[in-house]
């Protein structure tokens, strides 16, 4: 390592810090006012610690029944926004020629159209075709129709590195074309499969522009919460989210524990094999 | 066709094309034309429908055209947006360069959650503890004071500065993850040779890290462009009294029952976002096949 | 393409569908079936698995508290299911899109009951049902017939509670007397960088202190509600005057959850703002004060409606009945700190609610309420263009 090498590092280093000093501000100022002893979100004027706010959490039946109907549809976002992100993206880099232009901005369109029309424009669809009124399972697939192009972008920037050469090799020594799939592509995809499924979730989690027009009588945490700003909202709120970063760093964790283990039981497998093998028979 | 016949198999083919025609067909298109059905027609009391005047008419999309405060804001939520993706690029870019070239197993899983973690929380309530931290007697004003850096508190929230740090914020994962994908497939030793035949940073990054992340830049750019321009909570509500979003009016539009009026507006929208960003991508030469090869 | 959009025309597709049994419908109600069976439970909808001992109640978030729902349910034994909205807008735009069909009583502003009567969204509601009508100020029974109650000789709405739109100030910054405070105050340039306001009703009030400075006939704002080309001339001198004033304005509020941070945060120390939320404040030991301006506050008033596709209709109003005794009114009005309509209904409020009133209302000012008259879809759009202008200023 050069001095520069070492300059470069150190800065980015120091210019991370601020950036996760600035992606975490809001946080910890949302934590710090779910114990502030006041109606209001606020830290200022601090009036006693109080644990209160998350007394009133729990005794919202609505709020949890919203928050099981985000999750259900978050879930149902994925399963269907994956496969057909990933679906898109394969016609676009390996089947689609002449028309490719054309399917590309069909499938990226939905980005860029407002949410309120995507809701509004699905739930017409759905009563002209079914005559059915909103409920969460239209909620899911309008929300789908513009989150599967995200997985569709992210799958083509991971596909266009992909090195053809792996898939011919395999399939020049008789792999047929699932198990190339399985053995090959969908490894490769693995980190933007991953990506995917985070931001679909959490896009789906968050959504309020076309999930509101498209839900009929269910609600979503979000069309909840953004339903309470008519009287001001209460720490209530912010203890919420600091249940949720708690789950989800504690899910975190014990994801990378499991992984852990689950790495030092294979690394003493090896080493099992390997004395096996090194022992007299 | 055949390459693709040999790779896929003729099923994998089927499934594909039944995945994206599904997609687009059921999913985008049919709702399409239902919304451009509605921007032709004129708002229509109930005993008016299927009357003289239930049929199609530009007078929707004249408005857009003619009226010069739908012109003046559309054009204020494109430059803005254009602003937002530039900083938000220039915010984001050492993040996923780190992560995808420096960083270490361990730290990388640590870092990946840290980032992703502040998004598990609400945009609406990210944004209202932004409108609070940016309050003229909130925290970050507080602390400038504290450290002498201003003499009076300054009103974010009042201009324009506000909805830029919310929405570069809300955005940050779609910046960072294209290029943090693209980035991780370049060969570390590609660096790493460059750096032992004494290239500066700079140029290693203007040589091989760039051209090779393109096809992720340009989704990241793509994405947070359309998603501020389409934007609704953020500049709702940390948007000052100065600043009005395109989407706030075909909001307004809908919220007066004009829902005709607001569908063309959107179709607007959708119609000249589409052909920016299509113009942007052939003058920085990145083809459709840089990002769907 | 034609008649795509026909979830706008329940009526019209009911009377094509009697004479259409074309290949066309065979195809959706086969697809329809096949949807149906393949997602099986999830799309049922949660009306039909109803009983009769259920209400679907869509009302504003700050309504359905958990006492009064609790109250309710232990009053009548009915098992409510509570849906909310957080606009008019919001609200209209749901309805319309599930044609009516999914809930059994709302609460909409009684002025915005027009834009659901134009759809034929709306029951006709049966006087007979409610014995407690008799409950009801009469002032308030009277005066709803003309504010969107009554349409076509039917009646379809009556109130629920009221509130009103007047003018807030931080009382360490600012002093008003009643009698001589006019929303024509918070304009004044002592306040510049110091108010707040809403785009919509900033026009209103300001339309309200011309009338009183006879820079507008009297009458003007009512007038403007019913006559575009009066709306035009009114709001085009309302927002002009704003326009010129726009440097003074910290901050537009959209809903109540801005005013602490308006009035706490951002150095607001007068605006106009909504009654409830300011008492909210005043509850909580802040240094706020709330009055209606001589002009009159702007005055609204929440309806009980049943819409069209309703399916617990007895039960609809069961609820009308149990919201007309006094004691779910001074229930709603600690709960929510608006306005009850129902007489006696200030025994069961405490002493706090009623100290708020009395400086909210002082002398003259209940008689002198403005109340919000019935607004077209055609006032809307304008009124929303004209603060459209203002905020793209």
């Amino acid at each position: 390592m050069t001095p520069a090498d070492r300059l470069m590092r150190a800065t980015l280093v120091v210019y991370l810090a601020i950036f996760f000093a600035y992606l975490f501000l809001p946080l910890g100022f949302m934590m710090v006012a779910a114990f502030n002893d006041y109606r209001f979100p606020m830290v200022t004027p601090w009036r006693g610690t109080t644990l209160k706010w998350f007394a009133d959490l729990g005794n919202d039946p609505l709020l949890w029944d919203a928050l099981g109907t985000s999750v259900v549809i978050g879930i149902v976002v994925v399963a269907i926004s994956l496969p057909l992100g990933l679906a898109g993206a394969l016609t676009l880099s390996r089947i689609a020629q002449r028309s490719r232009n054309l399917t590309y901005a069909v499938l990226v369109s939905p980005v860029l159209t407002p949410g309120i029309v995507i809701g509004i424009s699905t739930i017409l669809l759905w009563d002209q075709a079914f005559g059915l009124t909103g409920n969460w399972f239209i909620a899911s697939f309008a929300q789908a129709s513009f989150i599967s192009a995200y997985a569709m972008l992210l799958f083509l920037a991971r596909l266009q590195r992909f090195d053809p050469a792996l898939e011919e090799a395999a399939l020049d020594l008789g792999a047929t074309p699932a198990q190339v799939f399985r053995r090959i592509t969908v490894p490769f995809l693995m980190p933007a499969i991953l990506a995917a499924a985070a931001l679909a979730f959490m896009q789906s989690f968050e959504n309020y522009n076309t999930t509101l027009f498209s839900i009929g009588i269910d609600q979503t945490l979000t069309i909840y919460i953004a339903t309470k700003v008519r009287q001001a909202l209460t720490p209530a709120i912010n203890a919420l989210a600091v249940v949720m970063i708690a789950l989800s760093i504690a899910g975190a964790v014990a994801v990378e524990i499991a992984q852990r283990r689950e790495a030092r039981r294979a690394a003493e497998r090896r080493a099992r094999a390997a004395i096996a093998e090194l022992a007299p028979a | 066709m055949n390459e693709a016949r040999r790779r896929l198999g003729l099923g994998g083919i089927g499934l594909c094309l039944i995945g994206t025609g599904f997609w687009a067909v059921a999913l985008i298109v049919a709702p399409h034309l239902i919304m451009i059905d509605v921007s032709l027609r004129p708002a229509l009391t109930l005993s008016e429908m299927g009357g003289p005047k239930d049929h199609w008419q530009l007078a929707n999309y004249l408005d857009l055209v003619l009226d010069p405060l739908s012109r003046g804001v559309f054009f204020k939520t494109i430059w803005a947006s254009i602003l937002i993706t530039l900083v938000s690029l220039a915010v984001c870019y050492p993040v996923a360069f780190y992560l995808a070239k420096l960083a270490s197993g361990g730290a990388l899983r640590v870092l990946m959650l840290l980032l992703i973690v502040p998004f598990w929380i609400n945009e609406i309530l990210r944004t209202f503890a932004w409108q609070l931290l940016l309050a003229q007697k909130g925290l970050i004003n507080a602390a400038l004071l504290g450290l002498g850096l201003i003499p009076d508190p300054i009103a974010f929230t009042r201009g324009h500065t506000g909805v830029l740090i919310g929405m570069t914020y809300a955005y940050i994962l779609f910046m960072v993850f294209p290029m943090y994908s693209a980035m991780e497939s370049l060969d570390r030793n590609q660096i790493e040779a460059a750096r032992d035949l004494g290239a500066s940073w700079w140029r290693i990054h203007r040589c091989i890290v760039i051209p090779h992340a393109k096809p992720g830049i340009a989704s990241g750019c793509i994405v947070t462009f359309m998603l501020a321009a389409g934007s609704f909570a953020v500049p709702q509500i940390l948007g000052g009294v100065d600043s009005l979003w395109f989407t706030q009016l075909i909001y307004n539009r809908f919220n007066v029952s004009d829902w005709n009026q607001g569908a063309a507006y959107a179709v607007g929208l959708e119609i000249l976002c589409l052909l920016f960003v299509l113009a942007m991508m052939r003058l920085f030469r990145v083809g459709l096949s840089d990002i769907a090869r | 393409m034609s008649g795509i959009f026909q979830a706008r025309r329940s009526s019209v597709r009911t009377q094509r569908a009697a004479k259409a049994f074309t290949r066309r419908t065979l195809l959706a109600r086969t697809a329809s079936a096949l949807t149906v069976a393949a997602v099986g439970p999830f799309v049922v909808s949660r009306g039909a698995l109803s009983s009769s001992g259920e209400l679907i109640w869509f009302t504003w978030t700050d309504y359905s508290t958990p006492d009064l729902v609790a109250h309710f349910e232990k009053a009548t034994g009915i098992k409510v299911t509570v849906v909310n909205f957080g606009t008019n807008d919001e609200a209209i735009n749901k309805i319309r899109t599930t044609g009516g069909e999914g809930f059994d009583v709302m609460n909409p502003s009684i002025t915005m009951v027009p834009n659901y009567t134009d759809f034929e969204l709306m029951m006709e509601l049966d006087e007979s049902k409610i014995p407690n009508l008799a409950n009801m100020l009469p002032a308030f029974y009277e005066k709803s017939k003309d504010l969107g109650g009554v349409w076509q000789g039917k009646r379809v709405a009556y109130p629920y509670d009221w509130g009103t739109e007047a003018l807030a100030w931080n009382t360490e910054a600012v002093t008003l007397a009643y009698g001589e405070a006019s929303f024509g105050d918070v304009w004044k340039d002592e306040y510049a960088g110091r108010m707040g306001c809403r785009p919509r009703s900033a026009l209103n009030g300001v339309a309200l202190a011309f009338e009183g400075e006879g820079r507008l006939p009297s009458g003007s704002l009512r007038k403007a509600y019913a006559d575009a080309d009066t709306a035009h001339l009114v709001f085009g001198e309302t927002s002009k005057f704003i326009i010129e004033r726009k440097k003074n304005i910290t901050m537009f509020w959209a809903n109540a959850n801005d005013y602490p941070i308006m009035f706490l945060q951002n150095g607001v120390v007068i605006g106009q703002t909504w009654d409830g939320p300011i008492f909210t404040l005043k509850n909580e030991g802040e240094p706020m004060m709330y009055m209606a301006p001589k002009e009159g506050a702007l005055t609204w008033i929440d309806s009980m409606c049943i819409p069209k596709g309703a399916k617990n209709v007895e039960q609809a109003y069961a609820f009308i009945n149990w919201a007309l005794t006094p004691e779910v009114g001074g229930l709603m009005s600690l709960t929510t700190n608006y306005n009850s309509v129902v007489r006696g209904a200030e025994e069961f409020t405490n002493d706090q609610f009623k100290k708020n009133f009395q400086e909210a209302y002082p002398g003259d000012a209940l008689e002198r309420l403005w109340f919000y008259p019935p607004e077209g879809s055609q006032y809307t759009a304008i009124e929303q263009e004209y603060a459209d202008k203002i905020m793209a200023a």
